[in-house]
C-alpha cells in the first residue's frame, strides 16, 4: 500500500523516513508518526477522523511553504529543436510527499516530506529581477518511485531558428497531479512550451492525459500566502520564460 | 498712557463687529482650504505628513485672521510683527533640528529607499522598518529592540535595504592550514552546500582560494539564499562546515606565529618533583 489511504497499523520506510499510523484504542483517534531514525520529525493526533492518506502534491511545499510558485527543470540531456518543430516528450520531476487527512473537499495537511532527497530552489533570471523556482533536473520517465512523477513536455518550435532548450520553468499554481492508489504511479499536468524568440518562451499547462483509473491528489492546490512573488504571477496560468532557455 | 488711551479709544462696537467677522472670515478661509488641499495631499503624501502640513497651513490662515483683528482693534501690529519675528527667529533656531527632521521626512518620502516591513541596515542599526513618521523613522532591531533613529540622521546614513531583491548571497571565510589539501576543503564545503535546501542551485556556489594568509590559506564560500530565508541559511551552514571539516580531518589553524631566535636560548628545564 503506498499513495492512497492508510489504515491503523500502517508501516511504511519511504527514504530516510519511518511513516506509521496508529489508533489508539477506547479514544477514537489515530496518531501519525513520520521519524528519521529515533527522533520523531512530524506528528499528528487525528481524532474521530478516519480517512488519511499519502499523495503526490505539485513541488510547492518544500524546502519551504509559501516561497515559490514556479518550477525549473534541468533537461538532462539538453535538447535541439528545428525550425517550427513539435517535439513532445516523457520527463520524470520531484514531487512533494505529503500526508492528508479529511475528504477531498474538506482536509488538512498534516505533513509534508521529502523522500530522502535535498529538496533545492533555484533563481531563474536575474538578481534582481529572478524568480525563485523549485530545482529538478528532470529524470527518467520509467523510474517509479516515490517523490517522481512523469508529465509529457510539448514544446513548439514558432520560430525559423534551430534552438537548444537547457531548462524549462513551469508554473505550479494550476498544476495538477493525479495518483494511482496502491501504486507510486502518478501523472502531472502537460506542460507545453512555446519558442517565441531566441531568448523568450511560454510555458501553459494543459490537463494530462492517460489519467484512467487516477485520482487527483487534494493537495494540488496552491498554498495561500506567497512571501516574495510578484502578484500577477500568483494565479499565472502560464509563465514567461524571458531569461533564456 | 497716551497709547492706553488711543488704544481704548480705537475700540468702537463698529471695529469689534469688523473683527469678529474678519475672525469668522479667517476661521471659513481655512476650513475650506484645508478641505480643498486635504484630498490632494493625501493623494501625494503620507498620511501622516499630509495630516501636518493640512494643519500648518490651517492654522497659519487663523494666525494671519488673528494679526488683522488685531490690528482692526487699533493695536499697533508692526511692534508685535517685529516681537514676532524675533520670537520667530529664536523658535526658528530651537527647532532647526525639528525642521530638518521633518524636510529629511519628506525627502525620504520621495526618494523612498525603503518601505515598512522592510529588513534594512541603516548606517549600523539593522533591523526591520516599524513605522516611519514626520519625524523619525522607527526600527525594530534583530533582538526585537524598537528604536528611533531620526529621519534627518536615517537620510544622511547608508541605508543597505536587505529584501528589495529575491535573492541574498551568503559568504564565509574559512581558513584551513597550510597542510591542508585545498581541492578536498573545497570538495567538503561544496558537498555541505548541496545538502543545503535554502542554498540556491543557481546562481552556483562557489568555493575558491581567497587568500594566503598569515595562519593558513583563506578559503571564500559564497552562495545565494532566498532573501526571507536569508538568516536561515547563514546560521545553519557555517557550523554544518565546520563539523564537516572536522569530520574529514582538515585542520583549522589557530593564530599562530613562528619566533625565530637570533642567538640560541639558554632553556632552564625542572622535571615534576624534583
Amino acid at each position: 500500500m503506498v499513495f492512497g489511504r492508510i489504515d491503523p497499523g500502517f508501516v511504511i520506510e519511504i527514504g530516510d523516513y519511518l511513516i506509521r499510523l496508529t489508533s489508539r484504542l477506547n479514544e477514537n483517534t489515530l496518531v501519525y508518526e513520520r521519524l528519521q531514525g529515533q527522533e520523531v520529525k512530524a506528528s499528528s493526533i487525528i481524532h474521530t477522523i478516519r480517512d488519511v492518506r499519502i499523495v503526490p502534491a505539485p513541488p510547492f511545499y518544500l524546502p519551504v511553504e509559501n516561497l515559490t510558485t514556479c518550477i525549473m527543470l534541468d533537461l538532462n540531456p539538453p535538447l535541439v529543436i528545428a525550425p517550427r518543430a513539435v517535439v513532445n516528450i516523457n520527463i520524470g520531476f520531484i514531487v512533494d510527499l505529503v500526508v492528508v487527512s479529511g475528504t477531498d473537499k474538506n482536509f488538512t495537511i498534516i505533513d509534508v516530506f521529502d523522500p530522502g532527497e535535498v529538496p533545492k530552489l533555484s533563481l531563474y533570471g536575474s538578481v534582481d529581477e529572478g524568480v525563485i523556482c523549485r530545482y529538478s533536473k528532470t529524470l527518467d520517465p520509467s523510474i517509479k518511485k516515490p517523490g517522481y512523477t512523469i508529465s509529457t513536455l510539448s514544446i513548439i518550435n514558432s520560430t525559423d531558428n534551430v534552438v537548444k532548450i537547457t531548462t524549462v520553468v513551469a508554473p505550479l499554481q494550476r498544476m495538477k497531479v493525479y495518483y494511482k492508489p496502491g501504486s507510486w504511479d502518478s501523472i502531472a499536468s502537460t506542460m507545453v512550451m512555446t519558442i517565441k524568440g531566441s531568448d523568450t518562451a511560454e510555458v501553459e499547462l494543459e490537463e494530462p492525459s492517460r489519467i484512467e483509473g487516477m485520482l487527483l491528489s487534494p493537495a494540488s492546490r496552491a498554498p495561500r500566502h506567497i512571501q516574495i512573488i510578484p502578484q500577477q504571477l500568483m494565479a499565472a496560468a502560464k509563465f514567461t520564460m524571458q531569461w533564456g532557455f | 498712557m497716551a497709547e492706553q488711551e488711543a488704544l481704548t479709544t480705537a475700540v468702537t462696537f463698529e471695529s469689534v463687529l469688523k473683527a469678529l467677522g474678519l475672525i469668522i472670515a479667517a476661521f471659513i478661509a481655512a476650513y475650506l482650504i484645508r478641505r480643498l488641499i486635504e484630498p490632494r495631499l493625501i493623494k501625494v503624501l503620507p498620511r501622516h505628513i499630509a495630516d501636518l502640513s493640512t494643519k500648518i497651513v490651517f492654522y497659519s490662515i487663523l494666525f494671519l485672521g488673528l494679526v488683522s483683528v488685531l490690528g482692526v482693534l487699533g493695536v499697533n501690529v508692526s511692534g508685535l510683527l517685529v516681537a514676532g519675528g524675533i520670537a520667530g527667529i529664536i523658535i526658528g533656531f530651537a527647532s532647526q533640528t525639528v525642521v530638518s527632521n521633518f524636510l529629511s521626512g519628506l525627502f525620504l518620502y520621495i526618494d523612498k529607499p525603503f518601505s515598512v516591513g522592510d529588513p534594512v541596515m541603516i548606517g549600523d542599526i539593522g533591523g526591520v522598518v516599524d513605522e516611519i513618521t514626520v519625524f523619525s523613522t522607527r526600527i525594530r532591531q534583530w533582538d526585537g529592540v524598537r528604536t528611533r533613529i531620526p529621519n534627518d540622521q536615517v537620510f544622511k546614513s547608508t541605508i543597505r535595504s536587505l529584501s528589495m531583491k529575491p535573492v541574498r548571497r551568503v559568504e564565509y571565510r574559512v581558513s584551513i592550514a597550510y597542510s591542508e589539501d585545498i581541492d578536498k576543503a573545497a570538495r567538503v564545503i561544496m558537498d555541505i552546500i548541496k545538502r543545503e535546501p535554502l542554498a540556491l542551485v543557481k546562481p552556483e556556489p562557489m568555493v575558491f582560494v581567497e587568500n594566503l594568509g598569515d595562519n593558513g590559506v583563506i578559503l571564500n564560500v559564497r552562495f545565494w539564499a532566498p532573501s526571507p530565508q536569508w538568516f536561515a541559511a547563514y546560521s545553519r551552514v557555517l557550523g554544518e562546515i565546520k563539523k564537516a571539516l572536522d569530520s574529514a580531518g582538515i585542520e583549522i589553524p589557530f593564530p599562530q606565529r613562528v619566533v625565530w631566535f637570533r642567538n640560541e636560548l639558554n632553556v632552564k628545564g625542572s622535571t615534576q618533583g624534583s
